[in-house]
């Protein structure tokens, strides 16, 4: 026999050494913290997250109602501001709605063509057909523009409506160019244009 | 359940299987680190971080390596390294010294011999040889293995085992012998 041989077969009197129960307690919680901890701090994650996410919809939410009432009060100001009987005030209103509105809006669109049938000014008309022009698939406004130029007197508003519709090449603009061409009152630059009008809508 | 079950188990990040595990080996590991690092408090602090590490790593243990000598070879590291920390260089590659340079010598009488005696002589060696005799006599290592741990050479720690069980031997006759004689005195 040799030493590591005694040793060996005395080998458990050598682990006589227990570990204390207060390592156990530490190991727990050490266990639990290092390697336990994803799936509850992805719970505590996921808490955060969603508290995060619904203080976002909550503020989303009361940005959106506050924007949107913005909006609304912009929008009431501008018909209002479109239907007053100062014409500065409403051509103002109609270089807004060029600037500040950059969706369509049925209500205001509406508006406005009745600004262009009704309007006695001249320049708010012009400046109404630039402002509708913005949206020129819109099937109201092509129809209003029609509607205006079988109605329009004024000389200059009409050459503007003339051209816009020979721009968007509106073929149901061909009855009111023809009664303006024959027309024998109208003045003859309109005569013109609503001729050059009427070939380019043809070709 | 069996240790392939409870390794599966363990795999998947099982709380209750990992506290089987722990409460198998504690013990095992609590006495081998002990036998290294000589201190309580470093000990279990050295247990705790060996069976986290070993949890965290066990997917990489290979099926024919048993759970306990795998967490044993981490506790053991983790051991060395805080006697490393402790002394700094500590265990230095021998030069020019061949294996024939060291004798090694034997216990002949075991009659009188005590695992305390052992445990005792053992402790009052110099740390570099009393943990190369832990390591190969108590913890069964052979010397490639221990030269692994250590990152010497075999040949390094061949010389300083014999040197380590030598002085050993010396220390452990010589203490018997003085038992011997404290008892002729006092008969």
């Amino acid at each position: 026999m040799n030493l590591k041989d005694y040793i060996q077969e005395h080998r458990v009197e050598f682990d006589e050494h227990k570990i204390s129960s207060k390592a156990d307690v530490i190991f727990k919680k050490n266990l639990e913290k290092k390697l336990h901890k994803s799936s509850r701090s992805k719970v505590i994650y996921l808490r955060h997250l969603s508290i995060a996410a619904s203080f976002v919809m909550l503020f989303s939410t009361a940005l959106w109602f506050y924007l949107e009432n913005k909006q609304l009060k912009k929008k009431g100001e501008l018909i209002a501001d479109l239907t007053n009987n100062s014409t500065g005030t409403r051509l103002e209103a109609v270089y807004e709605f060029s600037d500040a509105f950059k969706k369509e809006d049925n209500q205001i669109i509406k508006v406005l063509i009745n600004t262009l049938l009704e309007d006695e000014n001249a320049n708010v008309k012009i400046a109404t057909i630039d402002a509708l022009l913005k949206f020129p698939k819109n099937e109201e406004i092509r129809k209003g523009l029609i509607k205006a130029l079988g109605k329009e007197k004024l000389p200059l508003v009409q050459i503007k409506l003339i051209n816009s519709l020979s721009i968007l090449r509106e073929q149901r603009a061909q009855k009111p160019l023809e009664d303006i061409i024959n027309n024998e009152e109208t003045f003859p630059i309109v005569k013109n244009n609503a001729t050059l009008a009427m070939s380019t809508i043809k070709q | 359940m069996n240790e392939k079950q409870l390794i599966q188990k363990c795999k998947k990040n099982q709380y209750s299987a990992q506290l089987t595990v722990y409460n198998l080996y504690k013990d095992m590991m609590y006495n081998v680190s002990l036998r290294i690092v000589q201190n309580r408090h470093d000990a279990e602090d050295i247990v705790q971080e060996s069976f986290i590490k070993g949890f965290d790593k066990v997917h990489q243990i290979k099926e024919e390596v048993s759970l306990g000598a795998w967490l044993k070879r981490i506790v053991v590291n983790a051991s060395l390294d805080l006697v490393r920390k402790r002394k700094k260089e500590y265990w230095v590659d021998e030069l020019h010294v061949s294996e024939e340079e060291v004798k090694e010598s034997e216990i002949e009488d075991f009659s009188e011999m005590t695992v305390e005696l052992i445990k005792e002589c053992m402790n009052n060696l110099k740390e570099k040889y009393r943990v190369i005799l832990v390591l190969y006599m108590i913890e069964d290592y052979n010397h490639r293995e221990i030269s692994e741990l250590l990152g010497l050479k075999e040949s390094t720690v061949r010389n300083q085992y014999r040197r380590g069980k030598n002085q050993l031997i010396e220390t452990i006759q010589k203490t018997k012998k003085n038992e011997l004689e404290r008892l002729h005195t006092g008969a």
